[in-house]
């Protein structure tokens, strides 16, 4: 018994002799003293075990090993932590201290990523060099004759005539580039005197580019511009001059209009310019009359009597009506269908002066709605529809394209919302007269007419005829035919017709002495009860040149406000002394 | 039946009481505390500085400055780190390490000129110092990514060709980065020998093949730029940009058929690469065939364009005829 | 007058218990008043609150108790409040640096843990007092099973991953540790089956060349429970988990068997494995590596092990003082670490007195196996005893650089809705096996 008590003294010293002497190993020698640890335990472990006995169970037994070894499991944990916090504290603090490359750096990072070359989808170094095209000497913009509406002096643009930005529009660091200096940036900086590729290749190595940039030629008559001005004056609303063989865009006026030299910050800006400028950008945006709206291409309006053309040429191009004396009746009433009010003239008893039966001709002269509601009602609506389809107008629900103008933004016109709208017999005689759902833009009513006046062949509207790149011409616009709207026959009918308007109808004042013109007054009604004052005109009737859209918002009657414009804009353009 | 009662009324109280808490807990549990240096583990260190300036082995004392410099360093206090930083290299100016970590903290607290003077001291002293170059090459990359001051670029060129050498097993990546900034410096003679360097020690280093390629083509030794890519693209047949520099080139060439069968590849393996729809755009025009030009300059609407590619865009639209 | 009576005899039966809560109360008090006075001293309702709550709730289950008179363990309780409560007090410590250090995504933890805590408490309750038959666990050991298989199943085809193992599921307002679920499950499961061959001892012993082989009712299970955890160690990479399994499973097989060398030969089997995987898993050999010497890469794979030794380093004999160290530096201290930043903060003292606390619940536990009623509830006990005593040895040893790290939670400490639910309902399981004068209806 002593011998056995004896033997437990010594393995339980030599447990203890083991594990003190060991936690002093340095901490690199942690291998060695886990080992000792473990030996230091077993030994522990040996005179532990006499502990456990032999009474009880198995299972007792086997629990009493569960709890010796539990011990000497956390007993361990307690010598790892003495030598963790204190034996070994101070060599642990100065080994993380010695290594000297601090924590905080990014992760040293694999600065050799040794990627499958099979697996790379990507070479090099992705670097690019940025192609800087100088927009100091940018291209100037001229009309026809070679009068200056834009260049750049002194780095600053310049807009010498201020009262085209619907037209051109500006370019500004502080609002970007809108109407012709957006749309043919590429020629005014330069760039489309590059091949794409050459700015490809100087961005890939940097090498140098060298663009020319371009002047634009507009198709703009800057005396018939300033004409249609004049004669406009300040009334809001809108003039379309078109060369009628072309489709060219000879003068386009809008108002209330802007200055776009109020938005373009002088080289360099101070804080009062930049002030000025912003100020200018906000008074424009806050006003109610919207003078950034070219009304010309993109306000929409009711088109009034002005439509009658497009009814009229439809019913002879179809042969709904044989020919421009075929019989048509001017009631005062004409009712279309139960339930909706008849379709009433803007005068009674208009039948003496169209005659009683009528003809085309007179009906058109006099602007009888009851007379045009019975054709549109014989035309149908899916006649008429394809009909305004040719004259290039739409469906508001079934949008079919863009706008037949790419210069600067523009409208689309709309004949009604959607075409079940039309299938209704009132509201098909309604549009075929000029109310009902229909909108339009000047432009698209200027259009009308130079096609009806052109051989019945519609030709896109363009602003721009060419951009010359010193002597290279690197852009030039040919007038293009959209489509024939309707025959030639009908053309000189039509033109017939829309003479006789000038010479015994509504249409009357705008005869210039020497010079045949074909016209058509519309007016308007609007929810305001002022109707706007619309008219249409082409001339001369011989050999129709130009073809004019005139409307003045809330002008009244078309005989009385847009009438004289269209007039004073003819007079200039045939050079004769109204 | 009554300690049954009692039993039920004990479980409904523990089963509230959490309840009640969570209607206590109407304030945050922790307040938001500001930021704070811990000091336990400093007093630790603070004891041995202590103890080593009680001896006066000069050496060790600068040791254990130096320590607790990096305990700082490590506990984002830089302003402490570099002042002991400072008094051990008082004691020990021959200390490399010190100076290099002095660096890092001026760069850390980005006085960048102050670092990259303990960079060159710390390389001064010890010309193999190679973590010293990589911190410094770290610093002058984020210094020139922005702004290419030539200096700079040219201490940084000098750098990858100093670890190119300390390093030999990473010599041909290192020569890589030195030729890339090279060429960026515009000094296409010293490029061209890094890669030819790189490519020396690693034949297979597609990337050197490919800005050697760049080189070349910008050179206007078409040829060689050729054989450079095919060898890059024997290695590498899905590096969509190395297709498309290949078209480039063969279209310089003339060889406007291959030139669209390289940036039909491209646009294979990489469908939203603006680049190579604007020149394959290109190519097709310049063929005649306005239709598939037409088709990828629609392909175009889709994609982020920056000025430069927006201006070729324009370039080709202007081309393509219509505005 | 005699119901009084009767009361206050049961009452003092059960002195030790309410005298150990109430000591494990004040230092938790103490160690929020400390953590208060360091972060400016100002005493808010809201801690008040939640200290009065806890001792609230974990008094009135030891009261319930007491009234009962059931007769059941006293240490084990007080031990498991007196963790839990440090737990609390490290989450709360802990939150703003982590909040500083590493993002907003770890604000909410403190108040998080005391919900969690709470929660276990009541868990703790329900296991204890709602009357229902422990031999309910060994009726529907299938219903276990099955429930086990399915957790393991849904975590392998719904599991989020986090880290690169896929081992929660997510259940919306939080994430579900199946681990967690699966360790009781396991121990149930495997009370069951031991005891049901419990009598097939020393039979059936076949040989296999040079081999005696255990019988075939130990062999199976063995091997099969070997694979299941290599599996888990391959599919799911939870090592931690693997070995916590292994090791439960080896408890349980010794003390039906008797046979130590059986766990002996298991255990070799477990490291033959570990080896074997080593050269073909990455995160195997990364481990290992880190283990063996972090020193050698104490930015890479050695970064966790050099932090955590340089914390308890720092903390020394006595420590930084709770709320004066910077126990953050260590990733994952409120989890796996936590064990660590206590090390730093209360110093080698409080390492000491945790690892005693951890020590003296085992033995309780296994005092309560001895003691227990019969064969299966002695297994039950062993098996939760040693679930919880060798999750904290694995993880107090693994931080502590004595084996190798395996990611795994200090039971009651680490923050953590599952696993401080599951060791709380253990509890309440030991609690209820402990109760020596249960009437024999609810056995």
């Amino acid at each position: 018994m002593p011998d056995r008590f004896r033997t437990r003294i010594a393995w339980f010293a030599g447990a203890l002799g083991i594990l003190i002497l060991s936690s002093g190993l340095m901490i690199a020698s942690v291998t060695q003293w886990r080992l000792h640890l473990l030996a230091g335990l077993w030994l522990l472990s040996l005179p532990a075990r006499r502990l456990i006995g032999q009474h009880g169970t198995t299972a007792d037994h086997s629990v009493r090993g569960l709890m010796l070894v539990a011990t000497l499991g956390f007993a361990a944990i307690g010598l790892q932590l003495a030598r963790n916090q204190v034996t070994q504290s101070e060599a642990t603090l100065r080994a993380v201290a010695s290594l000297a490359q601090p924590v905080a750096v990014e992760q040293p990072q694999p600065i050799f990523p040794e990627t499958d070359p099979a697996e790379r989808t990507s070479l090099g170094s992705a670097r690019t060099y940025p192609v800087v095209i100088n927009v100091g000497t940018r291209g100037r913009i001229v009309d026809r004759n070679g009068v200056v509406l834009a260049e750049t002096v002194d780095g600053r643009r310049t807009y010498p005539n201020p009262a085209l930005g619907h037209l051109i529009g500006f370019q500004s660091r502080l609002y970007g580039t809108t109407g012709l200096e957006a749309r043919f940036d590429a020629q005014l900086s330069g760039v489309a005197t590059l091949s794409p590729t050459t700015i490809l290749e100087a961005r890939l190595l940097g090498s140098a580019v060298e663009q020319v940039p371009a002047d634009l030629t507009l198709t703009l008559d800057s005396r018939l511009q300033a004409a249609a001005q004049q004669a406009l004056g300040e009334r809001a609303g809108a003039v379309v001059l078109l060369d009628v063989p072309t489709g060219a865009i000879l003068a386009m006026v809008t108002y209330p209009r802007f200055d776009p030299n109020q938005l373009v910050l002088p080289e360099p800006a101070t804080q009062a310019d930049v002030d000025r400028v912003q100020a200018a950008w906000a008074e424009l945006n806050a006003r109610s009359d919207a003078p950034l709206l070219n009304r010309a291409t993109q306000g929409r309006y009711p088109p009034g009597s002005v439509i009658k053309t497009l009814t009229a040429a439809a019913a002879l191009d179809s042969g709904v009506l044989a020919d421009p004396s075929a019989t048509v009746t001017c009631p005062n009433l004409l009712p279309t269908e139960a339930g909706a009010p008849p379709v009433r003239n803007a005068v009674d008893n208009l039948f003496r002066r169209t005659g009683d039966p009528s003809d085309l001709v007179r009906v058109y002269a006099f602007s009888c709605n009851t007379a045009f509601a019975q054709i549109g009602l014989s035309l149908g609506a899916d006649r008429f529809l394809e009909y305004a389809r040719r004259f290039g107008l739409q469906m508001t629900d079934t949008r079919a394209g863009p706008p037949d103008l790419r210069d600067i933004p523009a409208e689309v016109g709309t004949i009604a919302n959607e075409a079940s709208f039309l299938q209704r017999p009132a509201a098909l005689a309604d549009t075929a007269f000029g109310q009902g759902q229909a909108l339009v833009t000047p432009l698209d009513m200027a259009q009308m007419a130079a096609s009806v006046a052109n051989e019945g062949r519609l030709m896109r509207p363009y602003l721009v005829a060419e951009a010359r790149a010193g002597e290279r011409v690197i852009y030039r616009a040919q007038p293009e035919t959209l489509r024939q709207v309707v025959s030639p026959e009908t053309s000189r009918r039509m033109l017939d017709i829309m003479r006789t308007s000038v010479e015994i109808g509504y249409a009357q004042p705008i005869a210039l002495p020497g010079i045949n013109i074909g016209a058509k007054t519309g007016t308007a009604e609007t929810p305001r009860g002022v109707p706007h004052s619309w008219i249409v005109a082409v001339a001369p009737v011989e050999q129709p040149r130009y073809a004019i859209a005139v409307i003045v918002e809330y002008g009244g009657e078309g005989s009385r406000s847009a009438l004289p414009v269209a007039r004073e804009v003819l007079a200039a353009a045939l050079e004769v002394t109204p | 039946m009554k300690r049954g009662a009692i039993e039920q009324r004990w479980q409904g109280l523990a089963l509230i009481a959490p309840l009640i808490i969570l209607a206590a807990c109407t304030e945050p549990l922790v307040e938001p505390r500001a930021p704070r240096t811990p000091t336990a583990v400093i007093d630790r260190y603070n004891a041995i500085v202590a103890t080593a300036e009680a001896g006066d082995d000069l050496l060790e004392r600068a040791k254990a400055y130096y320590d607790r410099g990096n305990i700082w360093f490590d506990q984002q206090n830089y302003t402490e780190a570099i002042a002991d930083y400072d008094r051990a290299l008082a004691l020990d100016p021959s200390m490399s390490r010190a100076f290099h970590n002095r660096g890092l903290a001026y760069a850390m607290l980005k006085e960048y000129d102050a670092a990259l003077r303990d960079y060159a001291l710390a390389i001064r002293l010890d010309p193999a110092y190679r973590r010293a170059y990589e911190n410094r090459v770290r610093l002058l990359e984020q210094l020139t990514a922005s702004t290419p001051d030539e200096t700079l670029l040219q201490q940084l060129a000098d750098d990858y060709g100093s670890l190119a050498q300390l390093i030999p097993e990473a010599e041909a990546p290192y020569r890589y980065r030195q030729g890339v900034i090279l060429a960026r410096l515009g000094d296409r003679t010293a490029a061209r020998e890094a890669f030819d360097a790189a490519l020396r020690a690693r034949p297979q280093h597609v990337d050197a093949l490919y800005e050697r390629a760049l080189l070349h083509y910008a050179g206007g030794d078409l040829n060689a730029a050729l054989a450079d890519l095919d060898a890059a693209l024997r290695l590498s047949p899905r590096a969509a940009n190395a297709y498309y520099v290949r078209g480039l080139i063969r279209r310089a060439q003339g060889d406007t058929r291959s030139a669209i069968a390289d940036f039909g590849q491209a646009l294979l393996l990489q469908p939203a690469y603006p680049e190579a729809l604007i020149a394959r755009a290109t190519a097709y025009a310049e063929q005649g065939n306005t239709t598939a030009a037409q088709a990828d300059l629609q392909r175009l609407d889709n994609l982020q364009l920056d000025p430069t590619l927006q201006q070729a865009r324009e370039a080709l639209r202007a081309r393509l005829g219509a505005p | 007058m005699a119901t009084i009576a009767r009361l206050r005899a049961r009452l003092g039966g059960r002195t030790l218990e309410l005298e150990l809560l109430i000591t494990a109360f004040l230092f938790i008090t103490i160690c929020l008043a400390a953590l208060i006075a360091g972060a400016g001293g100002r005493v808010r309702w809201v801690d008040l609150t939640i200290i009065g709550a806890f001792a609230g709730l974990f008094l009135t289950i030891s009261l319930a108790l007491a009234l009962r008179d059931w007769g059941e363990e006293q240490m084990v309780l007080p031990i498991a409040a007196l963790l839990a409560g440090i737990g609390m007090i490290m989450a709360r410590r802990l939150e703003p640096d982590l909040v500083q250090r590493y993002g907003e995504v770890y604000g909410g933890i403190a108040l998080k843990q005391v919900i969690w805590i709470f929660g276990g408490a009541v868990l703790l309750a329900l296991v204890s007092f709602v009357p229902w038959r422990l031999q309910w666990l060994k009726h529907y050991r299938y219903t276990w099973l099955l429930l086990g298989l399915a957790l393991v199943g849904a975590t392998a085809v719904f599991g989020v991953e986090r880290n690169g193992a896929r081992l929660w599921l997510s259940l919306g307002f939080f994430q579900l540790q199946p681990v967690e679920m699966l360790k009781v499950l396991l121990v149930i499961y495997l009370a069951t089956y031991l005891d049901d061959h419990r009598a097939l001892i020393g039979r059936g012993v076949y040989w296999l060349g040079p081999l005696k082989l255990p019988p075939l009712p130990y062999l199976a299970p063995i091997v099969i429970m070997w694979g299941a955890t290599i599996g888990l160690i391959i599919v799911q990479k939870d090592l931690g988990a693997a070995l916590l399994f292994f090791v439960i499973f080896l408890a349980m097989l010794y003390v039906v068997s008797g046979r130590a060398r059986y766990a002996a030969a298991g255990l070799f089997a477990f490291a033959l494995g570990a080896a074997a995987l080593y050269p073909l898993f990455g995160h195997v050999r990364v481990r290992l590596n880190a283990w063996l010497d972090p020193w050698s890469d104490p930015f890479g794979i050695g970064f966790q092990m050099v932090r955590a030794l340089h914390a308890l380093a720092a903390g020394g004999w006595a420590g930084a003082g709770i709320g004066a160290g910077d126990p953050t530096t260590v990733p994952e201290s409120h989890t796996d670490f936590v064990f660590v930043a206590i090390g730093e903060e209360l110093g080698l003292a409080g390492t000491l007195a945790l690892t005693a606390c951890y020590a003296l619940f085992a033995l309780k536990g296994y005092l309560i196996a001895i003691r227990a009623r019969d064969g299966f509830q002695q297994l039950l006990a062993v098996g939760l005893t040693t679930a919880i005593a060798a999750q904290a040895f694995i993880i107090m040893a693994g931080t502590t650089h004595l084996i190798p790290l395996t990611g795994i939670t200090l039971p009651f400490i680490s923050y953590g809705g599952s696993s401080t639910l599951i060791n709380f309902a253990m509890v309440g399981l030991l609690l209820r096996i402990s109760a020596s004068r249960k009437p024999p209806r609810t056995l």
